[in-house]
């Protein structure tokens, strides 16, 4: 009989060791899930305010993150109960997508513009990250989600300038030393043969206090004033600045001039009446034009030889200078210049504009109808100004909106999006829009007659030599939506105006499809042919819209933009030279694309504006800069009293447009069905070696695993025989076979290795009794046993690796059946 | 009735010899040798039966009584009768009955009429191998007297303590139809066996070859004697040798608190039956050749070791010890 010792020892489970043993208990220690999880929540917490920093709109992100909060609360409550363990599992992976469906939701049914998608990752990353937290159950997941919370802080959080941001690093800190500090604990005390855990708690109470410690003292560093710093002077390598920073400042910080031009508070107009502003040069849109594509070239039509007296000189230089100035666009122009700048290098941004809103985005100026085959003009007897609807007040959440425009519900997207302009530096009286513009909103202005519109048809200030600086314009806009355009059993669809409709249509229509005339015919064949040659099939049968599309993709497909390639100043008609040439700036583009288009006997028109790329967006501020250099020409189409844009030019993108979800499926499928016919052959060799991969899976991956398994051939004894049987646990994994928890290691090998042909049977128990040793006999005795049947296990274990390998080649003799381990 | 007069000193005499003998016996024939021998003669005369026969090796290397729970005739006594021979120590059997006295069983004290002395006349307990034939049929008197015996390994007459041998091994029998006037085993004097093993029948086989063995000659098959004395008793002290490393305990341990928590069974496994455990698992691994314990022999002894102790809605006990199993995962390396 034992003694009453030795009873003790052999069946009262130790206390220490039975918590430590991650494998035995379900749940990882009490205290350390409590720490892991704070972490975590406030690593979501912090990301939670950097997206709410980020949005205009904060409540639907709200409400993602309560949700977010509750799922990952309740798990973390119940991830003891095995019940329904795997449905949490389900629904916690479903919410990884969440940030990304709140933002869909957003911006498809709510009309906001969305978020940007760096931070959707992020947001993505940390829900991750909670969710690993909540439902971990060993150290290893603890660790998983503890790397991806402290890469957030650091990579999301620590570089942010937001002061709410420091409180949550050094609280996340604090929590981190702690945690780290406890896991190296436990890592040590394992080695401890004391079961003395006093000390224990005292050393961690230390550690604690001294991390605490630690992260004030260095949170308090950095919290401090200026004047604290300042004392430092000369000794500490600061730049004595006021720690105030600007993501759009370029060169240097704080000078003052910021804060006089009042840039970082938008509302306020003050100083910008003041003397440093009435000697600033605010560039027109045409010094922009200039600087961008090069002055036009003055023709002299004939030689003049008469001196005119010096009034009607006067006169007549006036005339043509306000003609230029407002009026005219050539086509024919210098090479650039590249010193030309009208802005001084300095503190003044050098943005023309800020947008709040999605990108990319065509942002319209001004059009031009009348084309001559050099200079765009607008047509003096244009005047849409008369066809537009009466401006009207409407009140929004208590802000006066201005009602503009109503599009036609089949052409527009129901759901309106928003957007915000604040406009810098642009001397011009017209406002960028969007093209389909609805509503427009400018802080305390409730008066209609603030606006107007120009003759072509442009929102603007009227009495008002330009928009004043710093405006922010709020602006509501609504999506084309053109699946009726392109359908031609969609009376929608006919868009071209045909000589018998044009009597009843507007009579500037007629301004809108103008050709030069020498070249109409001409053209006009020319373009069939072409939209004929790039889509591959006749023209008979396609909607204009669908015509319109074809120029669209054949000026994008086969023209390349090159904005240094001019015409020569002795050209008559750029259009054709630039048809001829295959290249030039995107002026030309749009020159051309509306000339095809008109052909087609469609209104359309060229625009100057802005094109707001998205690689100016600056995710800390959520506004897009928008430079002088963004100015960008393209085209228009008239469709049922709608302008939609069209980009001709490669390298922009294409305007927004609504798809149902449908209609994404379908073009998908087309797509898919033309690059099929494209490059069959790459398909099937494509498909024909997925489908080889997918059946050939399991002997890939074994012989891969074998592979591996061989070269650890060289190593001792007792790491072969661990790596064998890792291969052989593979093994099993890969060929889907699952063991019940009461199956035992000799009961597992003596299954894989009956099947696993070309062992003798003393071999296999010499094996099974390897690894059983390993596992269950006194280290001491298992060191020397190996030793001794090394050579031995050598031959066992390259014989069991092979296997795999040869299986490549030659039949597969692992079967595929499952079954459980047999005693 | 025969008796062995054994008196305390004698016993004692015997044990100092035993250990003088030890190293040599060690040396002299291997373990495995010995128990191969054993297993061989037990083999021979159960017939097809190689499992319940490992199981009762274990069991006797364990010093662990058994309780057969099983019909008549499917060679029990003979089981018993070849297990004696073969260890070498005295065989006795006592059938029992609601009339059996415990003195029936210990032995007694009789007035000798020529020299007016008592004298102690020792009951069928004073012996190696006992068989008590269906051990419900007695009273809770005599099982008692008779528990006394197997779990001390000693009896009190007349409040004098007389030791028995040291290899002392019950195998007792109960049939598990008849339970009409019986008097079933309470689970505390269950706890005193290690193991309830059922026989069963023999397959096809090995009833004709029976059959065809008996037919030729008129004597029973009988085992031979293969263990010197004193032998047995190394063998069990050599199973303390067998080494259980924490992971293995551990999970015995587990079992336990899993029998424990199971609602199948009225109550859990005790520590001395846990105990018993480890020293079966200990005995198998040894009748295996190994020098320690792995799960795999924790699993096979489970359902004799367990099967004795534990009590739930009859019949299911075999399954719930089976969910038991499946519910504790087995530690891997």
């Amino acid at each position: 009989m034992l003694s009453a010792n030795q009873i003790s020892r052999s069946i009262v489970p130790n206390q220490k060791t039975g918590t430590r043993i991650a494998s035995k208990t379900p749940l990882a220690n009490a205290n350390e899930r409590i720490s892991t999880f704070a972490m975590a929540l406030i690593a979501a917490f912090g990301v939670h305010l950097l997206r709410m920093h980020a949005s205009n709109n904060p409540l639907p992100l709200v409400l993602e993150f309560s949700f977010v909060l509750v799922v990952s609360c309740i798990a973390w409550f119940r991830v003891g109960n095995a019940k329904h363990e795997s449905m949490w599992l389900i629904a916690g992976s479903l919410c990884i997508g969440l940030p990304w469906l709140s933002s869909l939701v957003q911006f498809r049914l709510l009309g906001h513009s969305g978020e940007a998608t760096e931070l959707i990752w992020i947001a993505m990353l940390q829900v991750a990250a909670l969710w690993q937290s909540a439902i971990a159950r060993n150290s290893r997941q603890e660790w998983t989600s503890f790397l991806l919370s402290s890469f957030l802080m650091v990579f999301g959080l620590a570089t942010s300038d937001r002061t709410g941001m420091v409180v949550i690093v050094v609280l996340y800190g604090m929590l981190a030393a702690w945690w780290m500090m406890s896991k190296y604990w436990q890592k040590i005390e394992k080695g401890f043969v004391t079961v003395d855990s006093v000390p224990l708690i005292r050393l961690r109470l230390g550690a604690l206090a001294i991390a605490v410690l630690l992260t004030g003292v260095i949170g308090g560093v950095a919290l401090s004033t200026g004047s604290q710093l300042s004392s430092l002077d000369g000794f500490m390598p600061t730049s004595g600045g006021k720690g105030d920073s600007d993501p759009a400042a370029r060169n240097g910080i704080g000078d003052g001039d910021m804060l006089v031009a009042a840039k970082d508070q938008a509302y306020t107009f003050g100083p910008v009446e003041s003397d440093l502003f009435m000697d600033s040069k605010t560039p027109s849109l045409y010094d922009l034009i200039s600087d961008l594509y090069g002055e036009p070239f003055v023709r002299r039509e004939q030689l003049r030889s008469i001196s005119l007296d010096s009034k009607t000189q006067e006169a007549k230089e006036e005339g043509s200078e306000s003609k230029k100035r407002s009026r005219e666009f050539s086509a024919i122009r210098k090479p650039r210049e590249e010193t030309a700048s009208a802005q001084p290098k300095g503190s003044e941004s050098p943005a023309v504009f800020h947008l709040i809103g999605r990108v990319p985005q065509h942002l319209r100026l001004e059009t031009y109808d009348h084309f001559d085959g050099v200079a765009w003009t607008q047509s003096e007897d244009l005047l849409l100004n008369h066809e537009m609807n009466p401006i009207a007040m409407e009140t929004m959440q208590g802000k006066p909106w201005m009602r503009l425009q109503r599009h036609a519900p089949e052409l527009a997207h129901r759901v309106h999006e928003r957007q915000t302009v604040k406009i810098i530096g642009l001397k011009s009286p017209r406002l960028v829009t969007p093209s389909l513009l609805t509503h427009t909103y400018i802080d305390k202005v409730d008066q209609f007659d603030f606006y107007g519109w120009t003759a072509d048809g442009q929102l603007m200030m009227p009495n008002r030599d330009n928009v004043p600086q710093l405006t922010v314009v709020h602006q509501m806009y609504q999506t084309p939506q053109l699946h009726a355009l392109r359908d031609t059993s969609n009376w929608l669809s006919r868009i071209a105006i045909t000589p018998a409709l044009r009597q009843r249509s507007p009579a500037w229509i007629g301004n809108y499809l103008q050709i030069v005339s020498s070249h109409s015919e001409v053209l006009s064949a020319r373009t069939k042919e072409s939209i004929a040659g790039h889509l591959g099939r006749s023209i008979e049968g396609l909607s204009d819209w669908q015509k319109i599309e074809g120029v669209v993709g054949l000026l994008r497909s086969r023209y390349t933009l090159d904005s240094n390639a001019n015409v020569p100043p002795e050209c008559t008609d750029a259009v054709t030279h630039f048809l001829d040439c295959k290249q030039g700036p995107d002026y030309l583009f749009a020159s051309a694309a509306v000339a095809m288009i008109r052909s087609l006997g469609v209104p359309s028109r060229m625009v100057t504006g802005f094109y707001a790329s998205p690689d100016h967006y600056d995710f800390k501020s959520g506004q897009t800069e928008v430079l002088p250099e963004h100015l960008h020409t393209w085209a228009e189409v008239y469709c049922h009293g709608v302008w939609l844009t069209i980009e001709p030019t490669p390298g922009y993108a294409f305007p927004n447009e609504f798809r149902t979800w449908n209609q994404h499926a379908i073009e998908f499928a087309w797509s898919m069905r033309d690059s099929l016919v494209q490059y069959p052959i790459f398909y099937l060799l494509g498909l024909s070696s997925i489908l080889l991969l997918v059946l050939a899976r399991r002997r890939i991956a074994d012989a891969a695993l074998s592979f591996i398994a061989m070269a650890g051939a060289i190593a001792p004894p007792a790491v072969q025989v661990r790596w064998i049987q890792r291969l052989l646990e593979w093994r099993c994994w890969i060929h889907s076979r699952r063991y019940s928890t009461r199956t035992t290691v000799a009961q597992r090998l003596s299954g894989q290795l009956n099947e696993s042909v070309g062992l003798m049977a003393s071999e296999r128990d010499l094996y099974i009794q390897a690894v059983n040793r390993m596992a269950y006999a006194p280290k001491v005795k298992t060191v020397g046993w190996l030793n001794e049947h090394a050579a031995d296990l050598r031959t066992v274990c390259w014989a069991i690796a092979k296997r795999g390998w040869l299986d490549l080649i030659a039949r597969p003799k692992f079967p595929l059946r499952s079954q459980t381990g047999t005693a | 009735m025969t008796a062995i007069v054994t008196s305390l000193a004698s016993n004692q005499e015997l044990h100092m010899a035993d250990s003088m003998n030890e190293l040599h016996l060690l040396n002299s024939v291997p373990l495995q040798e010995l128990l191969s021998g054993l297993r061989a003669q037990l083999n021979l005369v159960l017939l097809g039966k190689p499992q319940v026969v490992e199981h009762l090796l274990a069991c006797v290397l364990a010093r662990g009584h058994v309780l057969f729970d099983d019909l008549p005739g499917l060679g029990k006594t003979t089981l018993a009768k070849a297990l004696a021979v073969a260890i070498g120590g005295k065989f006795m059997r006592i059938q029992c009955t609601p009339d059996l006295l415990p003195s029936d069983v210990t032995g007694f004290n009789i007035l000798n009429q020529k020299n007016r002395e008592f004298e102690f006349r020792s009951g069928p307990v004073f012996s190696d191998v006992l068989l008590t034939d269906e051990i419900n049929r007695a009273t809770p008197r005599t099982q008692s007297a008779l528990f006394e015996a197997m779990a001390e390994r000693q009896v009190t007459i007349d409040g004098e303590a007389r030791l028995l041998s040291s290899t002392f091994l019950v195998l007792a029998t109960q049939n598990p139809v008849e339970s009409l006037g019986a008097y079933p085993l309470p689970e505390a004097q269950l706890d005193r066996f290690a193991m309830k093993l059922r026989i069963g029948y023999p397959d096809r086989k090995n009833e004709l070859e029976l059959l065809a063995r008996s037919s030729r000659s008129m004597a029973e098959t009988t085992a031979t004697q293969v263990l010197a004395a004193g032998q047995l008793e190394h063998l069990q002290k050599s199973v303390t040798a067998i080494a259980v490393e924490l992971p293995v305990q551990e999970y015995l341990v587990s079992l336990a608190e899993a029998t424990r928590s199971n609602r199948s069974f009225s109550l859990g496994v005790s520590p001395r039956g846990l105990l018993q455990w480890q020293r079966v698992a200990q005995a198998r691994a040894m009748l295996l050749g190994r020098d320690f314990v792995t799960p795999d022999d924790v699993q096979d002894v489970a359902v004799p070791v367990l099967s004795v102790r534990l009590t739930g809605q009859s019949g299911s006990i075999d399954a719930a010890i089976d969910s038991v199993l499946n519910s504790v995962p087995v530690p891997t390396p």
